[in-house]
This record gives C-alpha cells, structure tokens and sequence, in this order.
C-alpha cells in the first residue's frame, strides 16, 4: 500500500497547516468582531493597498524586465552569463537580507547619503527614499524582474525568427510584424509572467515591514500588526480568510494561464553582437541599469557592515572595522534581547538542522512514491504543493491560534518555529528529490553493468551519488528556506529565542548607528550563507534533471 | 569466439527472435541488419547478459556464457542514447570500466587518455555530460566502450539519434576504430548504408530469423526474397506468374525466364528486375507500359510506368506515351 509513504506527510499537513487554517475559520466566524464594520473597513483597505502596490510593482517589474529579456535572448556580450546569474540571485534571498541591502545603500546611515553628505559637506542625509512605497516598489523590482527575465526570455528565444521574416516579406513593416506577429506570440509569456510577479507582490510581506514600515499595511502586514501589536486576532482571521481566497484565485489564474504557455520548439532564434549605435546605446544603457540595480545593494550590505563612521558633523571618517561583528557577542545592558545577538546565529542554525531533519524525513518517501506514481499520488500530490501558494504569515497567525492553549499549548516551545519552517520547506524538498528518484534510467544500471560494475557496485556507484546529490541539494533548500523565513517566525518567535532575520529587523527598527551596524553584520552573514547554499544546489545539480 | 545457438525469445506472448543461430570471429565485424521491431536489439540485449533467452544459448570460445551476469563478460555495449552518467564529467565516465577492473591509478589516466585520443575528444576530461553535443556524447560512450579493452564490441543503432552529415562522418571514424582495435563487433541497425559500409558481414533480420546473411555485396547482388528485395532497395519487385516455354507473364507482359524454372505451370513467384538492367525498347520489346511520371535524377532520368515500374534513361520521356521496355536480367526470389 503506497499510502503509508504518504501518511507522515499527511498528518504533518493535518495537524500544521489545515488544522491552523480551520482554527482561524472557527475563530473568525465565531466572533462577532469577524464582519463589524471596523473590521470591514479594515480589510478593504488593506485589499486595496495590497492590490495598489503590487499592480505597481508588477509595471515596474516589466518596465525593467522585458528590455533586460529582450537583451539576454537576442545578444551576445561580454559577461552575459555572469549578469544573468546576477539577475536570478535576488529570487533566493531572504528578505531581511534584501531589505538590508537597500538600507544600506538608500538608508539613512546608508552609502548614497554618507557620499551626498561628505561631497557637499551636508548635516543631514539628503535623500529620504526608505519608509516610502518608492522603496517597496524598488525592492519588489529587484526580486521578481528575474521572473520575467527567465519566462519572456525563454519565450522570445524560443521564437521563430523566420515568422518575423514571413510577416515581412507579406509587406508588414517592422512595426507591424511586432504588433501583428511577434507580440501576440508573446502575450501568453508576458502574462504570465505578470500573474507570478503580481502573485509575488500581493503576498510580500518581509519587504513591506522593513522598507515601508507599519504604515504601508498590506493584507500581510495588517495581519501581523492585528495579531502582534492590537492583539485582535478576529480582524486578522478575516484579513487571512481574504488573503487566502485571493491567492488561491490568483494561483489558478495562473497555471490557466501557464497551460497556454506551451512554445513548439523550433527553429531557435540566434543571438548576435550589437550593430548599430542606437542597438549598442540600448544595451549598455540596459547593462548599466542591471548593474546599478542588482549589483549596488549586494555590494553595499557586506561593505557597510565592515566600515565604522566616526565624527558627526562635518568631519567624517571612514574606516575598516570588525566592530559591529564584535559587538553581536555582546549582550549590552539596555538591549531588548536578553541573550548576546549571536544567540540569533545559534537559534537559527538549530532551528535550520531540525527544519532539514524533519522535512527529508517527510518528504522523502512522499518523493520516493511520487517517482512511480499512481493514481493515488497524482491526487495527493497538490496537496502537499498546497503551502508553497498560502502566505507563511497567515501559517504563523495559525499556529498561535492553535497552539496556545491546552491540549497543544506550545507557543512557549521553540519547537513551532522549525515546525512552520518544515510545512514551508516540504514543497520545496519533495521537488528537489523527487526528479532524482524518479529519473535514474534503467539504461544508466545497464551500462554500468556492461562496464563491469556488479549490481551492488552499481547502486554505489550510479543510483547512490544521483540520490545523495538530490538529498543534499533538497537538504540545503530546506537549510536556506529555514534560515531567511521570517513571516511565519517573525510572529512566532519569542524575544529570548530571536533568529536571525527577526533579529536583524529588530536592529533595523532601533535608532542608532550600533544598532544599524549589527544589522547589517547579522545580515551580511545570513547573505553569506544563502549564498553559499544556492552555490551548493548549483553545483550538487545532476545534469539533465529538471527541478 | 561467440556463438549464438538457437535463440528464441517471445514479449508478452508474442514471438520475437525465432531461432538465431550465429557465430563471430577474431576481428569481424557483423551487422545486423533489419527495420524496428525486428527483434535486434533485443538480441544485443541477450548476447550482452542485460535479457534472458527463453531457449537456446550463448557461447564464448566454446563455453557457455549463459548464466554468467553481465558484468563479469566483459562485453562493450554502445547504447543508441549513449547512457552516459549524468553525475560524472567525461573523464570519470570514460574511467568508468577500468575503475571497475581495480586498475590502479596512473594505469586508469593512461587508459582513459589512449580511449580519448582513439576519438579524438582529448582535452575534453573535466567537461560536464551536459555540455556535449550528440557527436560528442557518442564519441565517449564508444571511448567509454573501448577503454576496459572489452572482449566484445556490441552497437545499439549508436547513430541513429545524429544528423545525415555528422552521422558519415563519424562512420568513417568509426570505421578506422574498428578495425584498429581488432575487437570483434556486432553493430545493430536499420540503416542500411550504415550496415553495408562496416560489416564484414551482415544478417537480415526478419520477423525474429534470420533471413539471409553474406558479405554485402552478396547480399545485395543476390536478394533471396521478395521481402529482402523490397527491405534493400535493390530495384523493382514484381509478381511474374509462369508459362509454358520457360515464359513468365507480369502485368507488363510476358519475359523469357532466366533458367529452367523448377517451378510447376500456374505457379506466382516475385521476380527482381534492377533499373540498370532495364532500357527503353520498341512495339517489338517484351515489356510494354504508359509513363506515369518523369523525374530528373542525378545525371539521367528516373521513368516510372503505370503500375510502378521504374527505370532510369538518359533524356526525358514523354507522360503518358506509350513505350517499350527491354530486360537484360530478371531474378527471381522466393516467396
């Protein structure tokens, strides 16, 4: 029976992710503040916000990633490959690392105001972007224009350049063979491709906190901030309710849409160099805009966290310093935490290791049945697929819901967070794994039999390293997934147990120059080790394998 | 050195290798030759230890090599889509089978660089699988193939998944591989030009027999049947029923037999007659049809007949004119 591969998975789901979402039902629908006018009043306008500034985000998003598309599939130069990786970066990073990032560059105490104020000998930091939806929007460019890159761009290599030159030759001229041809054949790419990125803003929530603040309340905020802070938890049972009908409108718009996504692959359109000065004016501009764009916030959070400023006003050096790292071992007097910041590192890798424990013990069999499967297994399948599309702050709002009183009152316990870590993570991981399972041919066995190789030696040989590269590169999605979540963890952890995205939004909301120096150290070594886990799956990658 | 005794094989009931019986020497190379579905690959896959016959056996230098597993034959199997592990890069792929024969070290790197140079591919050693185009990929699994110094070389239509172009290239090379490295081969294809330009001798294989084997230019000079005929391409097949006097009658009219026909009166027999046996005759010509259609072909003209009737003439007919044919030779096949 192929159920009892399923069964720990499922129970998982049952009791973390639909058990929470009933108990935010029951609670809203039982009280009588669930559909007060307050409340009401409450949600659409938050509904609204939420849509504002994602549609917002969404044009930018496009405004920046189609000319960046069109660039990557029609060009050849120098470094292309390397600006594309940059491109795709962001994606994987978390966004307390992203959000300091832009602080770091854009901030107050940031590189942009420290350079203004030296060069016009100013008091004051002259540019004031951070806190507003321009910063927001700025963030949300930054991490989807990927999205947009990788789908059109696929789409327009994909194109047959020969349709262009029949359109052409019936006597359309440029412009009309791209409105009448090349377009329509991209529409279905470009929308969708709105749709994930619009999917994307509408769900932000890290971004919103810590580079619009309170104020700029989306549905995801608002439900922090109802819970959290005004603790009126019906108000945030609706807000989640509506969030959760939206994604789930949202996601089945869009794999409607990706259904109309399917391009013949035929003859592929080639890349070329830059001929005319106008083309060479595009591509540098594009190239430039890119660097600025994706390279500047990367570089200026490692750097600011290693330069202290000294002087105030007038005066103002610059100098190399491991200070602020020193400074998180530290548990100064006066401090919100109770613990030495470092702590944060500590709760996070441990909470990172049971995350990766937990959802390899889950997933794998799931994944294991999902390689040959059955009837059974294509039904149970989107289920389990389920988390990845609901919003990890309305997962935390459940867990408080449902955890915080007998028989399952563990919102003490530490052990939620690294639970709502693995419910996240669990997609994530039976992906990873399940194409390795799935795909080791018969014909690999074969051939390693014909080579001499015993059928012993052949599983160590063969089936053992494709599975153990598939294992460690699901285990490092769920270490770095684990590592930057911070919507269900910024609700759910307790202040003696900080993680470190919690801790880094924590130094990012106090003033102080200390304060902003510790963030942008704990976030330039949670930058470091996203890093190096995208730089393992990268590299533990089985060619061929289709994640 | 390899004998093939009377291999029957049946797939979900159905009969697919009907008693194959062979035997390869030193050196040779064979082809088995014969469309999709013919059951040759699956003969590879017996001859390799990968599959089970369900009767007869296989034999090595007299010893039956029946039950041994495959891995221990020592046989070199050249997959049709290569099989190379996704997971190693080319010179650990190639390394492979050596590794496997506990060679030591220095001995491996020797190894895999002679197997590299013999297709051309070095300086490829830390290239990712992935990375390879198809004439690459099937140039290390023949490296990867030849390395251990295999007893056998076994082909699974190794160029069917290339293009025209780079597949003749690559059979030349092949070619020169082959026969450099006097392993005995068996290369299985449906591709005849492939079969006639490698082997020493070819086998045709139909509905699970062996139906005619030789050198190929005796395979193709002398096509023992209708089917063989119609498989090699080798001219116009027709249908003659006999006559007295040593005369066969055809759709086109009636032709002398070319020997005394052991066949009885009333009897149809399938009869080859090859275009470049075949020239435009008069009203007083044997054979008689109205040309169908005209195509310009090489340096002449391909004529065919109502009927289907094909030949080749040096200026162009006229579509539709009635005209006479003259035969220079007629074979006749068996049924």
């Amino acid at each position: 029976m192929k159920i009892k591969f399923w069964l720990p998975a499922l129970l998982f789901l049952a009791l973390f992710f639909f058990y929470p979402l009933v108990k935010i039902l029951a609670l809203g629908v039982n009280s009588p503040d669930f559909l007060a006018l307050t409340s009401l009043k409450v949600a659409t306008g938050s509904l609204g916000f939420t849509l504002y500034q994602a549609l917002l985000s969404m044009l930018f998003t496009l405004v920046i990633g189609l000319p960046a598309a069109y660039i990557f599939a029609r060009y050849d130069f120098h470094g292309k490959s390397i600006l594309r990786a940059l491109t795709a970066v962001p994606f994987m990073l978390p966004t307390v690392v992203v959000a300091a990032g832009f602080n770091a560059l854009l901030g107050t105490h940031g590189w942009l105001n420290i350079t203004l104020m030296s060069a016009f000998s100013l008091e004051t930091p002259p540019i004031d972007i951070l806190y507003s939806l321009k910063a927001i929007l700025l963030a949300h460019v930054f991490y989807n224009t990927t999205i947009v890159i990788r789908i059109v761009g696929n789409a327009l290599s994909q194109l047959d350049p020969r349709l262009n030159n029949a359109a052409r030759l019936l006597g359309a001229n440029r412009w009309q063979a791209f409105w009448r041809v090349t377009f329509p054949i991209l529409r279905p790419a470009i929308f969708s491709a709105s749709l994930l990125v619009f999917l994307f803003d509408f769900t932000s929530f890290g971004v919103i906190l810590l580079l619009g603040g309170a104020k700029f309340a989306t549905l995801e905020v608002e439900i922090y901030l109802q819970t959290l802070y005004y603790l009126n938890l019906p108000v945030a049972a609706l807000l989640s309710i509506i969030q959760l009908l939206c994604t789930l409108v949202f996601s089945i718009l869009y794999s409607k849409m990706l259904t109309r996504t399917k391009y013949q692959k035929s003859a592929k359109m080639p890349t070329r160099r830059v001929k005319s000065t106008p083309e060479k004016l595009f591509l540098i501009f594009s190239i430039i805009i890119l660097i600025g764009l994706f390279l500047l916030p990367m570089l200026a959070l490692p750097l600011r966290s290693v330069t202290q400023i000294d002087g105030d006003r007038g005066t103002r050096d610059l100098s190399l310093s491991a200070d602020y790292y020193r400074e998180l071992f530290v548990n100064s007097r006066g401090s919100r935490f109770y613990v030495p910041p470092i702590t944060a590192a500590k709760n996070s890798l441990q909470y990172a290791a049971i995350t990766v424990f937990l959802s390899l013990l889950l997933g794998f069999p799931v994944a294991a049945s999902l390689a040959k499967p059955t009837r059974l297994d294509r039904l149970l399948d989107p289920l389990l697929m389920l988390p990845l599309g609901s919003s990890a702050v309305t997962l935390g709002l459940g867990f408080i819901i449902s955890f915080s009183k007998p028989p399952l009152n563990w919102v003490a316990s530490p052990w939620l967070i690294p639970l709502a870590h693995t419910m996240i993570a669990l997609p994530f991981v039976i992906r990873a794994l399940q194409p390795a399972l799935a795909n080791i041919p018969q014909r690999y066995r074969e051939a390693s039999a014909m080579l001499g190789a015993s059928p012993l030696r052949t599983w160590f040989e063969i089936d053992f390293p494709i599975i153990l590269r598939a294992i460690l590169s699901a285990a490092t999605f769920a270490f770095t997934v684990s590592l930057g979540e911070f919507g269900a963890t910024s609700l759910l952890a307790r202040p003696e147990y900080p993680t470190i995205p919690t801790a880094i939004y924590r130094f990012l909301s106090q003033p102080g120059a200390l304060n902003y120096g510790q963030a942008m150290a704990m976030a330039t070594i949670l930058m470091l080790l996203t890093t190096l886990g995208i730089l393992v799956i990268e590299r533990v990658r089985v060619a061929g394998a289709e994640w | 050195m390899l004998t093939l005794k009377n291999i029957y094989k049946s797939y979900e009931g159905k009969p697919l290798l009907r008693g194959i019986s062979f035997d390869i020497d030193q050196g040779e190379t064979i082809c088995l030759l014969g469309p999709s579905g013919s059951g040759k690959s699956t003969l590879l896959r017996i001859i390799s230890g990968l599959e089970a016959a369900d009767e007869g056996e296989v034999f090595w230098e007299g010893q039956s090599i029946q039950s041994m597993p495959p891995h221990l034959r020592n046989f070199g199997l050249i997959f049709q889509d290569y099989a190379l592990f996704p997971h190693l890069n080319v010179f650990e792929n190639v390394a492979f089978g050596l590794k496997m024969q506990k060679t030591r070290k220095d001995e491996i790197a020797l190894g895999v660089n002679k197997a590299l140079k013999q297709v051309d591919l070095l300086g490829f050693e830390m290239r990712s699988i992935a990375n390879l185009s198809g004439g690459e990929q099937q140039r290390v699994a023949l490296a990867r193939a030849l390395a251990p110094r295999p007893r056998l070389l076994l082909f699974d239509e190794p160029l069917g998944a290339l293009d025209r172009k780079l597949r003749e290239y690559l059979l030349s090379e092949l070619r020169a591989i082959l026969q450099e490295s006097q392993v005995p081969v068996i290369y299985v294809t449906h591709d005849q030009e492939e079969a006639f330009a490698l082997a020493d001798r070819v086998m045709l294989l139909h509905e699970g027999k062996i139906v005619q084997r030789g050198k190929p230019a005796e395979v193709y000079e002398n096509p023992v049947s209708e089917w063989v005929a119609e498989f090699l391409g080798a001219g116009n097949v027709l249908e003659g029923n006999i006559l007295k006097n040593g005369l066969v009658e055809t759709v086109f009219g009636s032709l002398k037999m070319p020997f005394e026909g052991k066949q009885a009166e009333n009897t149809r027999v399938p009869l080859l007659i090859r275009p470049e046996d075949v020239s435009l005759g008069d009203e007083n010509s044997s054979l008689h049809g109205r040309v169908d259609d005209i195509r310009f072909y090489q340096n002449k003209y391909r004529v065919s007949l109502v009927g289907g009737f094909y030949f080749y003439h040096a200026n162009p007919l006229k579509v539709g004119e009635e005209i006479g044919v003259d035969i220079a030779r007629i074979q006749v096949l068996e049924k």
